[in-house]
């Protein structure tokens, strides 16, 4: 895509440097510079104020034999599946959107969607802890109203053996280790992020009609239309939120901090990385140890990111 | 609702369930704002008694807005400048740097966006401390300028990292047809990539304004004088309280989306129209 | 675009006026909007920087986390009350409070500690650690000892500001770095909190329970009464992972009293982390000892009459549960009455936890009875070493923590003033701590590891509410380890806080012991110093002297080396120190002992270097001793208590009956010996002060 520029050339055409190099240097004073103060900080002892202990690479060995570190990677892995398929959702609702014949309502559909973006995410928050919340909360209402609860009691009873469904005692979602998991995957049903869908309505918009109207001579079911029409055209940006999905699933922990603590919760089964990593520091006080942390988050994060990048490909 | 299918042309039965399924998606995905609007006229002892339906208009509480007005009203000022000035600051820097790594493959540039990139990737916890003694000796503490450029520069990755993606879209001709007619690199950006990335730059803008408008941490540590907060931190000093009074907390947030709100509401077709990418086709 | 108008629906109508003109003319005003928003507010904001400061105006700035309804307004009256004060002295005085949400807190201490912006006077408590109070924080010490003069006109007037709190400070005082860095404001006590009508309605006028076994009846009541009224949501109990343990960490505390008293080999009565780790180590207590076990089953039998899984719940959701009347009680301290009154439909009553009485058949056996309040931890400022207005700021806390002041402070705030005499209001009379008792004993969790491990494992114990059994065997694995990491942070934390003094003070220490008739230890050393340095100087030369007197019974200089009889092992690590380091003479100076103190403060002793380190520089060579040692010379200093007369401390625990009278006023008298001996070190530290003038 980019026009290749060669040494000779560039030397003329130096001033397109001078484009980069604002963003550059903000980028480099005050987001690499905190950044390598971290990088350096883990090679020390070091507990956040001016007094730090060089210890070569001991903060890494005890990293490497830390228990809970890379038991979080664990949980990790399973949210991040999870919130791939959790992108679903998004690119069906866009393509929900997209296949409206009226304009008007494709137009304020989208208009909807901005909504939500405007509402504080501690609102949020504050509907989804109502609805996992034991005694009061709707989620087990519903389970128990619905009779599904005896359903779930079954199953447990039976099939899964772990005891956590039980006739007559209200579900402890977020208190029980084996079902805090699977409820962080359902927080935030249905996991429509509007970004996402407004990304991919761009993608999809540039299927005229014509396309269309030939795969209905065809007698091309919907199915097919998605696969062979609308999912290669937002196959960019697909990638793209993958891409974004992934680096932020990776780094982040907040919804974990503010439901479950900076331990991780029941059985310690909602520590993620990034939350084992503000745990040490800010809890523990051991700044050096945490920055050691981040780092090694951080190859796994450029692997991934490495991994995407060479097998999720894009056919243009 | 089917006065949409009636007056389409070329309608498909399956549009009914579309709409169905799509209002049932949006009941879910706007409970969060509903709850907000009818919370924000309660007392507390009302949402106990009564947390799902409105209250009736005789018992609206407007006190409520009274307190939460008085609460972040001050702190609006500063949140506006500070979201706006970084906004525009940060758009047009990322554009630039966009433009530039879209653009052409000068040497050096594949080292540059991989300096970028690499940002976008490093988890940054005990950053936070560093970043602090940063800006302690470059005297920016208790200053709106350390939000506003600590938030330029926080938000260059991604938009650059967005931006470069679109930009690279858009069809080579344009520009060389710019360049024929002697536009300079600015004339391009202004006539082409603008006006071709305008979806995405609305939404950038969007993303942006929205985070500093709610961002709390960085100013929270960073000022000291009451008179400088923004919006966030009078936001999480009421959610911070014990007993919480939801219906002043709703308040409060409802104040303080509604700048967004009517900015929205006036420009919400040109960020839509944007976005459904009807300029892409030129 | 002609159609009939019922065609078209309003919507359509605005879509199409909006599609044709609208647009255009919405984005401007849209953008025009931002733009004069956007120019207004820089107008505010330049207008305001043009508002130049007042040179003569002193500011005082207050930061802590405490949003509890009242609090702010009750430090606000106090801080006008203060600035009138001084207005009438002539002095421009403006206080100010920036409260900080307590779940930023910590980020926000560290940073602003960290940047040198904290303000003067600083809540201490969440983010803090030994070694950040000594480095940016001035310990209260040198101003205790003179009366507080806010206090003229009363009986406390003349007495030492230390002894005008309620626990003469016992609670603020720091064993581990010999001073005090936060003076209390408040009191806390936890009570328990109830529905009045609705106990009326359940017990008709039965009294409220005075101890476990009628707490028992009554939830027992409670459910009965649930049952029998057929509302199923109703539970005796609101619990939260903040209000739960409230209570639950209270029964346990009544079953480890004793045992945490034999764990501790210090001269501490608190209960320290540290020892009850080393004890756990030495494998004098497990989580199969029957004081735990007791202490988990005392907690199993009240879970069961709180929410289900109220451990996922936060400290608002169990207000609003007891609030909504979905519970009868709530556990929770006295900063909570101004909320809970204010937002509960109905009268709220208090009474106290009621714990297991010693006489109780089941749960007696390790108690020693009532937990004595009031005395465990102290809710106050620390006064940041960089302050520019550190006398002003001292100057304000007298006032607040005055007779007068602490009455505003309680009036206004709702909470328990913290000053003998002061007058407690009528509503807050049921919340007057009780002194009289015993310390409270341990919990499993001696810091954050293994607390982190307790919180991830509470669920077992609710789920079996009768069998503590897979609670304990999935903790005790993980609590050795966790234990450990904890130890380790402690001895670092340690380690550094106190060598920052250590060091010159234990060379000196060497050099007054090698030159007979040297001068004292202190006079020695005339550069001026961190308070505490003197303080550990002092304590130095009263270590010498008991030691020449033969006071210290058993203590012997033996080949250099320090030895107590019966002591525990001292000596841990010896360093190699640079003899130039003597020649200079110059132990003031930063940078050796900066030098020094990167050999020192090695973090892999572990926690082999004793909870709190201790080095003294001996013939070259650094000893590093630990504290345990230190307390016991301490101890032997006040002879007759305790161990004192030399016997090893490793014999068989103490066992408290009623005739030992290990109870809090024993404690005090010990704190008086300790208070008349610490007024000598500051009498002589003035003295050292004036000669230097």
């Amino acid at each position: 895509m980019a026009q290749p520029i060669s040494n000779r050339k560039a030397l003329h055409e130096w001033q397109l440097y001078l484009f980069v190099l604002p963003s550059l240097l903000l980028v480099l004073v005050f987001a690499y510079y905190p950044a390598l103060s971290a990088i350096y900080h883990s090679f020390f002892d070091w507990t956040g104020g001016d007094f730090k202990q060089f210890i070569r690479f001991e903060n890494f060995t005890r990293a490497l034999g830390d228990k809970t570190f890379w038991a979080s990677f664990i949980t990790l892995a399973i949210l991040v599946v999870a919130n791939v398929v959790k992108m679903i959702p998004s690119i069906f609702m866009a393509v929900l959107i997209h296949r409206l014949t009226s304009d008007r309502w494709q137009y304020w559909y989208r208009v909807l969607l901005v909504v939500p973006m405007i509402v504080p995410g501690l609102v949020t928050l504050f509907i989804w802890k109502f609805f996992y919340d034991p005694s009061l909360g709707l989620l087990n209402a519903t389970l128990d109203a619905t009779g599904i609860k005896t359903l779930l009691v079954a199953l447990d009873t039976n099939v899964l053996q772990w005891n956590v469904f039980r006739e007559g005692v209200p579900i402890a979602w977020l208190s029980e280790p084996l079902l805090i998991i699977p409820s962080l995957i359902l927080w935030g049903f249905p996991w429509i992020g509007a970004v996402g869908v407004l990304i991919y309505l761009a993608g999809l918009q540039s299927i005229g009609t014509e396309v269309y109207e030939a795969a209905d001579l065809d007698g091309a079911s919907s199915w097919q239309k998605f696969v062979y029409i609308e999912f290669p055209l937002i196959m960019t940006q697909v990638r793209l939120s993958l891409i974004l999905m992934i680096i932020g699933s990776l780094k982040d922990f907040g919804l974990q901090l503010l439901l479950l603590g900076d331990g991780g919760g029941a059985g310690g089964r909602g520590m993620v990385p990034g939350l084992w990593m503000y745990n040490r520091a800010f809890t523990a006080g051991e700044f050096g140890y945490a920055c050691a942390l981040g780092l090694i988050l951080f190859v796994f994060i450029l692997a991934l990111t490495w991994v995407n990048n060479t097998y999720v490909r894009v056919e243009k | 609702m089917s006065h949409a299918s009636t007056t389409s042309v070329g309608r498909k039965p399956s549009d009914t369930l579309s709409h169905i399924i799509i209002w049932a998606i949006f009941a879910i995905e706007l409970l969060p704002f509903y709850m907000m609007l009818q919370m924000s006229v309660k007392t507390n002892t009302s949402f106990m008694t009564n947390p799902w339906l409105p209250a009736p208009p005789a018992d609206w509480q407007w006190s409520n807005f009274s307190y939460g007005l008085g609460l972040i009203g001050p702190y609006i000022a500063n949140t506006v400048f500070v979201a706006t000035l970084g906004t525009a600051a940060s758009l047009f820097l990322a554009i630039c740097a966009a433009y530039f790594f879209a653009r052409y493959r000068m040497p050096g540039s594949d080292i540059l966006f991989a300096m970028f990139m690499f940002l976008m990737l490093m988890p940054g916890v005990a950053n936070i401390v560093p970043l602090f003694t940063l800006l302690k000796s470059m005297n920016l503490l208790n200053t709106l300028w350390a939000l506003i450029i600590v938030g330029i520069a926080g938000g260059q990755v991604f938009a650059i990292f967005v931006l470069k993606n679109f930009i690279e879209e858009i069809p080579k001709d344009l520009f060389e047809a710019a360049e024929i007619d002697g536009a300079s690199h600015f004339q391009q950006m202004r006539n082409v990539v603008i006006p071709m990335s305008a979806p995405i730059i609305g939404t950038l803008a969007i993303l942006m304004f929205l985070g500093k408008w709610n961002d709390f941490m960085l100013p929270l540590i960073v000022m000291r004088d009451k008179e400088l907060f923004t919006l966030g931190v009078g936001l999480i000093y009421l959610n911070g309280e014990y007993v919480k009074q939801w219906g002043r907390i709703m308040a409060a947030f409802l104040i303080a989306s509604m700048p967004l709100i009517i900015m929205f509401l006036f420009t919400m077709k040109l960020f839509v129209r944007g976005l459904s990418g009807g300029a892409v086709k030129g | 675009m002609n159609s009939a108008p019922n065609d078209k629906t309003f919507f359509e109508k605005l879509n199409h006026w909006y599609a044709e003109k609208g647009e255009a003319i919405l984005n401007t005003i849209g953008f025009s909007l931002l733009g004069i928003c956007f120019l207004i507010a820089t107008w505010r904001i330049i207008a305001r920087s043009e508002v130049a400061s007042d040179p003569s105006l002193i500011t005082i700035r207050m930061s802590h986390w405490q949003l509890e309804a009242g609090v702010r307004d009750g430090l606000d009256v106090v801080a006008r009350e203060y600035e009138k004060i001084c207005a009438a002295r002539g002095q421009k005085v403006r206080v100010e409070q920036i409260p900080v949400p307590e779940q930023v807190y910590a980020n926000w201490f560290i940073t602003q500690l960290v940047g040198g912006t904290a303000p003067d006077l600083v809540e201490i408590g969440k983010g803090s650690s030994d070694e950040r109070l000594a480095r940016f924080f001035q310990p209260f010490g040198p101003y205790l000892q003179d009366a507080n003069p806010y206090n003229a006109g009363t009986d406390l007037e003349g007495v030492p500001w230390r002894n005008t709190f309620t626990d003469g400070l016992s609670s603020a005082y720091k064993a581990e770095l010999l001073e005090y860095y936060q003076l209390p404001f408040t009191v806390l006590t936890t009570r328990v909190f109830y529905n009045k009508p609705l106990y009326k309605e359940i017990r008709g006028d039965k009294p409220v329970p005075k101890n476990y076994d009628e707490f028992m009846e009554l939830c027992r009541d409670v459910v009965d009464y649930a049952h029998k009224h057929n509302k199923p949501g109703l539970l005796p109990i609101a619990g939260s992972k903040y209000n739960g343990p409230m209570i639950m960490g209270r029964l346990f505390g009544s079953q480890t009293q004793m045992l945490t008293q034999k764990n501790n080999r210090g001269l501490h009565w608190t209960n320290v982390p540290e020892e009850n780790i080393m004890a756990y180590f030495r494998g004098d207590w497990s989580t199969q000892s029957p004081e735990i076990v007791s202490g988990l089953q005392l907690m199993q039998s009240v879970i069961q009459y709180m929410q289900p899984g109220f451990i996922q719940l936060q400290r608002d959701d169990g207000t609003l549960n007891f609030v909504q009347k979905h519970s009868l009680m709530i556990a929770s301290g006295a900063w909570d009455r101004t909320s809970l009154e204010q937002e509960s439909p109905f009268p709220v009553d208090v009474f106290r936890i009621p714990l297991p009485s010693p006489s109780d058949p089941k749960y007696g056996r390790f108690t020693m009875g009532q937990i004595a309040e009031g005395t465990s931890t102290a809710v106050g400022f620390g006064l940041n070493r960089a302050s520019p207005n550190i006398e002003v700021a001292v100057d304000f806390y007298r006032f607040l923590t005055s007779r007068r002041g602490s009455e505003i402070f309680a009036q206004y705030s709702g909470w328990l003033p913290a000053i003998i005499g002061a007058k407690i209001p009528a509503k807050l009379e049921p919340f007057r701590p009780d002194m009289n008792g015993y310390p409270q004993g341990t919990e499993l969790g001696q810091g954050s590891e293994s607390n982190r491990v307790w919180d991830n494992n509470f669920y077992l114990l609710a789920k079996t509410p009768n069998d503590y059994q897979p609670f304990s065997q999935t903790i005790s694995p993980q609590l050795r380890d966790a234990f450990f990491e904890d130890m380790k942070l402690i001895a670092r934390g340690r380690t550094r806080a106190i060598s920052r003094m250590d060091v010159p003070l234990g060379a000196l220490f060497v050099q007054a012991l090698r030159t007979n008739g040297a001068p004292k230890v202190s006079e020695a050393y005339p550069r001026a110093v961190p308070t505490a340095t003197y303080e550990r100087m002092a304590e130095t030369d009263r270590m010498i002297a008991a030691m020449q007197n033969g006071k210290i019974p058993g203590a012997t200089l033996n080949g250099g080396r320090l030895r107590v009889a019966g002591a525990p092992e001292m000596v841990e690590q010896t360093f190699k120190v640079d003899p130039s380091f003597f020649a200079k003479g110059g132990f003031a100076d930063e940078q050796v002992k900066l030098t020094l103190l990167e050999k020192v403060a090695r973090p892999d002793f572990g926690f082999s270097a004793g909870a709190s380190a201790q080095y003294i520089v001996h013939e070259h060579k650094l000893v590093v001793t630990n504290s345990p040692f230190r307390l016991y010379l301490l101890a032997a200093l006040f002879d007759g208590t305790r161990d004192g007369q030399g016997a090893p401390a490793s014999t068989p625990a103490r066992k408290p009956t009623d005739s030992d009278d290990i109870n809090l006023r024993k404690l005090s008298e010990l704190m008086e010996s300790q208070n008349a001996l610490e007024s000598a070190w500051y009498r002589y530290r003035r003295e050292l002060k004036d000669v230097k003038r």
